[in-house]
């Protein structure tokens, strides 16, 4: 499936703003994603950077926060989602969008056992008769490697750990085999061996579902062993995209020099000047002139703040990043 | 209560059978001893007109020579089944009302339901109660009308805290994004996950009541005599309090027992890591 490039989700410029005070602000302004068929892509920045924002963006959820969308586009396979009314995204969610909750405690209601989650959810969105409900939940608990399935669906959220419940989410996500899973820090509230079986579980997911998966996380290692594909969001921008191997090894943006930098490893004896960024990365509404990363910027100069942010341009052929002085900084 | 329990956690289930039990053993015991006892609730016998307490009358008689025994073991049953009725339907009622005001999308709604809320939290229960009491004239009927519609807004502001904080929960909002209606949402994902807190403060508040149906009947507001009531009864004795103070003391100290069992019941109810 893989080798099909044909893009599930693209968003361009994209622009979302919530209501603040009398007028509003824009949480994302800028943003770029393209996940193509089969593919693995994580989505990392900092928090505020408007990670789980894009997300919702893509599943139409925005208006828990109020948001909206002001500007830019969204298409969800080729067709333009400005044009989608609830009835459109209800009919997408669960058969070509599908989301996995960060913290996996609040995505299970804690009076309703397993079974009645996996068999509302199926029948809420399938016409189905209790008994292909029922076996619709069990497949789906099956697929997800939990073992003693038809125990499990009986039990209660509190009786299951951590990893569980989040095989549950996981499962009821994938009742209907989304073409898209956006799974927003799945992994954030477990341990790292829990972590590492979670993950192993969503890449042979996407591999056999033929499914493409959105990571979000700030977990770097996460990214560098799970994905393919990465795109680096700072305040409400996307700053680089690309391949994941070429992104991290060789980061076209200063911003994923310096993330990349500040990453600990293994014989580190002490910290050294350039792992860490100095600064904080601007408030919502508070965003500098220019690309918005010039205050923290090591290679800033006086033609970085002017302007706006700049646009994601493409480098080296796959590669796109949105630092004007990309080649000067990093060569070609 | 424990019909409320919906029966799907387990834990809670122990301790609202414990709850129960406490409760229905003196409403029992009240029931079948008043019916066994020798004595007729209303028998009159002049000539034993306030004898002590004995082993013939374990709690003496009256002025008209009634057995007290039998008449408090009466009285216990239509003491705590007033208290259960007037705080079962404000709960449940405000419960619902708050679990509504704590997910509802409309702004209108929310604010125009708290400003009734406030207004009805700020009515002084007793005197609240007097006054409705002397429109609809004596009788539990008035008594209890009169707890409903003052306590109800204590429960749906409890219940209404706790679920605002279920509003923007994922599994409320992946329920509403799978387009259930808004009752269905409300009876299975809301209300199962805020009526706790709620809860609590009913068993705890089934003491006020009962305290307060006592108090008022005292008053003279309650139960219409000859209906054996725990607060009524210290009324009529309260006149022979020298001579015959058993007719003011044991129902009173019946009061301050049952009160005692109730708070217990109600401390380990309101307790998450005690099983009863």
């Amino acid at each position: 499936m893989s080798d099909v490039v044909d893009p599930v989700v693209v968003v361009r410029n994209l622009t979302v703003s919530v209501p603040h005070d009398s007028g509003s602000i824009a949480v994302l302004d800028g943003a770029e994603l393209t996940v193509n068929s089969g593919s693995r892509l994580g989505l990392v920045g900092e928090s505020g950077s408007g990670k789980s924002m894009l997300c919702r963006a893509i599943l139409g959820t925005l208006h828990r926060h109020d948001a909206r969308v002001s500007g830019g586009t969204i298409h969800i396979q080729g067709r333009d989602a400005s044009f989608f009314n609830d009835s459109d995204w209800h009919r997408l969610r669960g058969t070509v969008l599908g989301y996995v909750s960060q913290a996996s405690l609040a995505g299970l209601n804690p009076t309703l056992t397993v079974r009645r989650h996996l068999v509302h959810a199926a029948r809420a969105v399938m016409a189905l008769d209790t008994r292909s409900a029922e076996r619709c939940a069990l497949e789906a608990i099956e697929m997800v490697e939990l073992p003693r399935a038809n125990r499990i669906l009986d039990e209660y959220p509190s009786q299951l750990s951590g990893g569980m419940r989040q095989r549950v989410v996981i499962a009821s996500a994938l009742l209907q085999r989304p073409k898209l899973l956006v799974a927003d820090e799945p992994t954030t509230a477990l341990d790292v061996t829990v972590q590492k079986s979670i993950m192993d579980l969503l890449v042979r997911l996407t591999t056999s579902l033929g499914m493409s998966l959105v990571l979000v996380t700030h977990d770097l290692a996460l990214v560098e062993e799970y994905t393919n594909e990465v795109v680096v969001l700072y305040a409400g921008a996307t700053v680089e995209a690309g391949r994941t191997g070429d992104v991290l090894n060789d980061p076209r943006h200063p911003y994923t020099q310096a993330l990349q930098s500040s990453r600990l490893r293994l014989g580190d004896k002490k910290l050294t000047s350039g792992m860490w960024l100095p600064g904080a990365p601007p408030q919502p509404g508070e965003w500098p002139q220019g690309c918005r990363f010039t205050p923290r910027c090591p290679h800033a100069q006086d033609v970085c703040s002017s302007g706006g942010q700049p646009r994601l341009e493409a480098v080296l052929s796959v590669r796109r990043t949105a630092c004007i002085r990309s080649e000067e900084v990093f060569g070609t | 209560m424990a019909a409320l329990n919906n029966g799907r956690r387990r834990r809670p289930r122990v301790t609202t059978h414990g709850a129960f039990l406490a409760l229905a053993i003196p409403i029992i015991v009240g029931l079948v001893g008043s019916r066994l006892s020798p004595y007729g609730l209303n028998d009159t016998s002049v000539g034993e007109a306030f004898s002590k307490p004995s082993f013939s009358h374990p709690f003496g008689t009256d002025q008209i020579g009634r057995d007290v025994f039998t008449r408090v073991l009466a009285a216990i049953p239509i003491n705590l089944t007033v208290a259960l009725v007037a705080v079962t339907i404000p709960f449940v009622v405000g419960t619902v009302i708050g679990a509504i005001i704590g997910v509802t999308p409309s702004r209108w709604v929310r604010s125009t339901v708290e400003t009734v809320l406030e207004s009805v939290a700020a009515l002084p229960l007793t005197l609240f109660a007097l006054a409705v009491v002397a429109i609809v004239g004596p009788g539990l009927t008035g008594l209890i009308g009169a707890v409903i519609v003052t306590n109800w807004a204590r429960y749906a502001r409890i219940s209404s805290a706790a679920a605002t904080k279920l509003r923007t929960i994922e599994y409320v909002e992946a329920a509403r994004l799978l387009g259930y209606s808004w009752p269905r949402i409300l009876v299975r994902h809301v209300v199962p996950n805020s009526f706790r807190e709620a809860l609590a403060y009913a068993y705890n508040d089934l003491v006020v009541v009962m305290l307060l149906v006592a108090s008022l009947s005292f008053l003279g507001l309650g139960v219409v005599p000859p209906t054996p009531e725990l607060g009524a009864m210290i009324r009529d004795g309260r006149l022979f309090l020298g001579k015959a103070p058993w007719l003011t003391l044991l129902p009173g100290g019946t009061i301050v027992v049952l009160s005692v069992l109730i708070t217990r019941v109600s401390i380990k109810q309101s307790d998450p890591n005690r099983v009863v």
